[in-house]
């Protein structure tokens, strides 16, 4: 196909009811969500490779330990990584619902397999968690439990094979006829896997040893303040986040470079600010954990974490900025077809801030107060008040859309059917 | 060149079509989503209870449900919500692309409530025992509102899929011209009630595992049961007021599956008789639960929850997806995801005249060049491609399929000319009142009537694969043509 009749082709694609915001709104939701999903995605992995491997290492204690943290660990992270990808699988089906759509058909069977094995493997990883929750049992546990524990995360992980191809094959509207209909006759049974690049699947995979690594010195820092916590074990995990952040990072530069290096030249990759960018962020990782001293204060651990958000917020750039450009001999036009409605967009953002900020804030402060104290923990003033203020919020939140319903239902009933 | 129709790729599930492959995925969504939102209830009226009657054996219960609804609704619930995204969207992705256009805001509202549910339940589950009680009473709260929204903001979408209920929002294009539709509060209560009911069968194998002898079980089997005894009494009576929301063509649906005193005729067994057998079976059992909460047992309540699924909640999404027919969104785009009407609030033009003028092969952007034009040797495929993208949506292709067969629809007839008729005479005409308008020039009738009545004729399989062995003699012609013409509804399996 040209590229006149690609571009024709992408415009019919287009959701004739168009976009009910400008597009760069989307467009930075979308960035700004797949960085945060990413996140957990990588916390997952990470978290979940570890747990297999201090289970391996569990006749010591304190691996034994660590092994139970980060099964547990992985566990919420996995429920998080799938509910914060809800957001940018919405917009980016909102702005590039052409590509979306038509690589998701074209790939359909592994669409759906996606969804079986990722229920199959999170409900794998539990039953895991629950042979692998106790510290004081962990040791005991027999060898093949951890099975359990590796079929889960070589399901989660081909998952993310998946996901890749679904989004790498939206790259290539020029493609798309030749992979749905080869040599003029359409296949339709959505078998195929037509196109997926392992040097940038490799490392968003990657990215998840950086992400653990930051995270076990936060995990080390945070539990200093509880004394059933042992110094040696957390030590060891302050150690061991700074190695697997490391290696995270060495990956991260050997995988993107290779990825870089195959990208189309018209892109003129290595020309681009973005690029370096990027490159002294992921080696700013490494640098910034190497320095952060066991049992440092709680600035310096945590600011490790707050550098790998900044990192994957800028890949999430990156990856948008790879789109753009991939579709941009197409003249692809993400804003065809306007019918902006501010008020839907008012009520988003007044529910994200104020119910979204106000619950998050309540459960975060309340959630970490807690887990620093052994036992039971009575809320202080601040935590009583943010749980009166998100309760106050919720209900001000369902009566008002109710009172909007009221509204617009009268409003509707006012015409004949 | 024709205008183009941005019609997708089509994926082809040979038997069950790709309808049943969204009912699987989303009949386990909803048992996994309405316990999950009727527990929240559950959990804040029996904590309630705890924190003022000073019971904090109560919290053993919820704990216990907490960690199972981690399992049950928060694994699979949750994949199968986005499951049921990416279901629709290999098999109906001008369906799911039109709501998410529509709705983008509105889902992502819903995504916010989704991530405070899901920090919430664990926040909830886990603090048990850990903090004081009248501060986890806040989280517990807090959760039931977060759940409740997500039930109340996806109600809005799915009742905008059975239609609008007024002219205005073809005209304004509005979000909330859409989403606060005429069927959005009746729907929101049937579900709402039911979800109750799903959270206590569901539950009882909670109350079943408390050990026999502890005056727990029937401190808390009671109020379980209570509570799904009230969702059944509401649900079904909201149930009759959702009925009176419906659009006509929708009613003319429900015709051929309700009873009399339902205010329409013919009675049926098809929606009917499972879903008002299970109602009365589940009323039952939670009754027994009340008497006897001491006699339940785990096998047994786990058979009710099997049943729940089976017999109640499969009929019931399978009904409440038929009765769409012939539409799939709003009333304005069909099944077979061709725009059936004008949108002008949103510029949204009918696609069927383009159709009938120059032809979906021509017009479609996904069609090999070869098959553009129609000639002797492509005719059979061409027909082929035309059954998958005007008819699989709804149809099994095969002969014995188990999606309203279009060999069976015909009855076996081998008549090219008497299914080309057909094709140009109801069907072009809209007037099968849940098929969809399909309006094709003559040269495309003929294909696709050629390839409909070689697969009748067994010379060529639903793929398109030429049968190498003698054809069995045709079925007697009842003809669908005959059929259509005294609107006589086709019974076959829904």
């Amino acid at each position: 196909m040209d590229n006149a009749s690609v571009s024709a082709m992408l415009g019919a694609l287009q959701d004739p009811a168009g976009l009910p915001a400008p597009a760069w709104l989307f467009q930075y939701l979308n960035v700004l969500t797949w960085a945060f999903h990413i996140a957990f995605v990588n916390l997952s992995l990470g978290t979940g490779l570890l747990a297999i491997i201090a289970f391996m290492r569990r006749h010591q204690p304190a691996w034994a330990r660590l092994s139970v943290a980060m099964t547990g660990v992985a566990k919420i992270a996995v429920s998080m990584a799938i509910v914060l990808g809800v957001a940018p699988l919405l917009f980016t089906q909102t702005i590039y619902d052409p590509s979306w759509y038509t690589s998701n058909v074209l790939s359909a069977f592994w669409v759906i397999f996606f969804i079986f094995t990722l229920g199959i493997g999170y409900t794998l990883w539990f039953v895991f968690y629950f042979k692998n929750h106790d510290v004081s049992h962990a040791a005991k546990a027999p060898d093949t439990t951890v099975w359990w524990a590796t079929a889960a995360l070589s399901l989660l992980l081909f998952d993310g094979f998946i996901m890749h191809v679904l989004s790498y094959q939206g790259l290539f509207p020029q493609k798309w006829m030749q992979w749905y209909a080869p040599h003029g006759v359409p296949v339709m049974n959505g078998m195929g896997i037509h196109a997926f690049e392992l040097s940038r699947f490799a490392f968003f995979i990657v990215m998840s040893l950086t992400m653990t690594g930051v995270f076990l010195l936060g995990y080390a820092r945070y539990f200093r303040a509880r004394s059933d916590f042992p110094a040696d074990y957390l030590d060891l995990a302050h150690r061991l986040g700074v190695k697997t952040a490391y290696w995270g990072v060495a990956l991260q530069l050997a995988t993107g470079l290779l990825w870089a290096y195959g990208l189309p030249s018209y892109m003129q990759v290595f020309t681009q600010p973005l690029f370096w960018l990027t490159l002294v962020l992921i080696v700013g990782v490494a640098l910034y954990a190497r320095q952060v001293p066991v049992g440092g204060s709680a600035l310096q651990a945590y600011s490790a974490m707050a550098f790998y958000a900044l990192m994957a917020l800028i890949v999430s750039v990156d990856r948008e900025a790879l789109r753009v450009a991939y579709l941009a001999p197409y003249h692809y036009n993400l804003a065809s077809k306007p019918h902006v409605e501010w008020g839907a967009v008012i009520w988003f953002f007044a529910t994200f801030v104020g119910v979204g900020g106000s619950l998050v804030a309540f459960y975060t402060t309340m959630l970490w107060k807690a887990g620093k104290v052994k036992g039971l923990y009575t809320a202080d003033g601040t935590v009583s008040r943010l749980g009166d203020i998100a309760v106050l919020i919720n209900w001000t939140w369902m009566a008002s859309f109710f009172a909007i319903g009221v509204w617009a239902y009268v409003r509707n009933i006012g015409f004949a059917s | 060149m024709s205008e183009l129709i941005g019609m997708y790729p089509t994926w082809y599930v040979p038997q069950i079509g790709t309808a049943w492959v969204m009912g699987i995925i989303g009949t386990i969504h909803v048992l996994a989503s309405n316990t999950s939102v009727g527990a929240a209830v559950l959990f804040a009226l029996l904590e309630s209870r705890s924190v003022r009657e000073n019971k904090p054996e109560i919290m053993q219960y919820i704990k216990k449900y907490g960690m199972f609804l981690l399992v049950f609704s928060y694994i699979w619930g949750s994949v199968t919500g986005p499951g049921i995204w990416y279901s629709v969207t290999v098999a109906s992705p001008r369906g799911i692309s039109a709501l998410i256009h529509n709705f983008v805001w509105a889902w992502a509202t819903e995504w916010v409530f989704f991530t405070v549910e899901v920090i919430g339940v664990y926040a909830l589950v886990y603090t048990i025992g850990k903090i004081d009680p009248k501060t986890h009473l806040k989280i517990t709260w807090t959760f039931v509102v977060s759940s409740i929204a997500t039930l109340v903001l996806i109600i809005g979408i799915l009742s905008f899929m059975m239609w609008p209920g007024s002219q205005r929002w073809y005209l304004t294009g509005s979000v909330f011209d859409a989403f606060y539709n005429l069927n959005f509060a009746a729907q929101l209560a049937d579900r709402g009630f039911l979800m109750l009911t799903s959270a206590a069968v569901v539950g009882s194998i909670i109350v079943a595992a408390i050990p026999k002898g502890d005056p727990l079980r029937r401190d808390v089997g009671q109020t379980v049961a209570k509570l799904g005894i009230t969702g059944l009494g509401g649900g079904a009576l909201s149930f009759m007021w959702y009925v009176a929301t419906l659009p006509p063509n929708a009613l003319v649906i429900l015709k051929d599956r309700l009873p009399d005193w339902f205010g329409h005729v013919d009675f049926r067994v098809t929606t009917f008789v499972p879903l008002a057998t299970t109602s009365v079976l589940i009323g039952l059992y939670l009754f027994w639960v009340y008497l006897k909460p001491q006699a339940v047992r785990v096998p047994v309540a786990v058979g009710m929850v099997a049943i729940l699924l089976v017999a109640g909640i499969w009929p019931e999404e399978r009904t409440r997806e038929s009765l769409r027919k012939p539409w799939v969104v709003g009333q304005y785009m069909y099944s077979n995801q061709v725009i059936g009407r004008d949108v002008p609030g949103l510029g949204i033009q009918d696609e069927v005249p383009i159709i009938a003028k120059d032809g979906l092969l021509k017009t479609a952007a996904f069609v090999p060049a070869d098959l553009r034009v129609i000639t002797p040797q492509n005719q059979m495929a061409a027909g082929r491609l035309l059954a998958v993208m005007s008819c699989a949506n709804c149809h099994s292709i095969n002969r014995d399929g188990p999606l309203r067969p279009l060999p069976q629809l015909l009855h076996g007839t081998t008549d090219v000319a008497m299914i080309q008729g057909f094709l140009a005479g109801p069907l072009a005409h809209g007037s099968v009142p849940y098929m969809p308008k399909i309006d094709l020039p003559a040269g495309e009738q003929r294909a696709l009537a050629t390839f409909l009545a070689a697969v009748n004729a067994g010379t060529v399989d639903a793929e398109g694969h030429l049968i190498a062995r003698a054809a069995p003699s045709a079925a007697p012609l009842h003809t669908a043509v005959a059929q259509a013409a005294g609107v006589q509804t086709v019974k076959t399996k829904d």
